[in-house]
């Protein structure tokens, strides 16, 4: 079992966690990514290749459904099996992803990649999906240190 | 004739099968760098310096050519790299 900490006050971790669980269940919803051939004109096989890869996705949320369940989770404490480990990586991933596209647009990628986010420029209901964002990196920081 | 135009047809598809194909990472702003370079030591086996330069390569430039060959293996980690949620794309290397 891999089990640490965040380096997240608690109250915070505790605020966002409904914030957290409602980006999940709104990723079902996501988009897949593109067909990586541009001009491929085989229907068949990027229906297959698309259907594929949603459920590997399903998977992977699965797993990280059984973190955010997990009570301890709202307390910032990450307890994850090692057969989990990585679908909650890729799974987390898609959540950020959303995240970043669905309520972050206005950030440039230069604050979010540099972490020097300008508040005064966004809107008040932008900051609990930054803040998610961010924790959200935290336990991918924490797994990947455990797992390579 | 007929049998050169044959062999030119076969010659022709037989180039188009073993045309090698490239299999590109793009960038996005939301993936840490280090999730990157353990996603391509795990998917295409690459040591920590290797995947760490074309971790660079892809933030820096925007993309970077992760491998290159056959069809169906280039297929198989293009993916394994969409599971992993990195924007791939193919290419044929002509």
């Amino acid at each position: 079992m891999i089990e640490f900490q965040l380096r997240v006050d608690s109250r915070i971790t505790r605020s966002l966690t409904p914030v957290i669980t409602k980006c999940f269940s709104e990723c079902r919803k996501t988009s897949l990514p593109s067909f990586p051939y541009r001009d491929e004109s085989d229907q068949d096989l990027a229906d297959a290749w698309l259907a594929s890869l949603a459920e590997d996705y399903a998977r992977d949320r699965q797993a990280v459904a059984r973190l955010f369940n997990n009570p301890k989770f709202a307390h910032g404490y990450v307890e994850v099996s090692e057969d989990d480990a990585e679908l909650v990586l890729r799974a987390i991933t898609e959540i950020r992803l959303h995240v970043r596209e669905t309520y972050l647009a206005s950030f440039p990628d230069h604050e979010l990649e540099t972490g020097e986010v300008s508040f005064s420029t966004k809107s008040k209901e932008a900051q609990p999906y930054y803040l998610t964002y961010l924790v959200l990196a935290e336990v991918q920081e924490g797994l990947i240190q455990e797992i390579v | 004739m007929i049998p050169e135009t044959i062999t030119k047809t076969e010659t022709k598809e037989e180039t188009s099968l073993e045309s090698p194909w490239r299999v590109i990472v793009l960038n996005d702003p939301v993936n840490l760098m280090n999730y990157v370079v353990m996603v391509f030591k795990r998917v295409l086996g690459f040591d920590d310096s290797k995947a760490t330069k074309h971790m660079r390569e892809v933030h820096e430039k925007g993309r970077s050519v992760v491998w290159t060959g056959e069809r169906e293996k280039a297929e198989n980690f293009a993916f394994q790299l969409q599971h992993w949620h990195l924007q791939t794309i193919l290419e044929k290397d002509d």
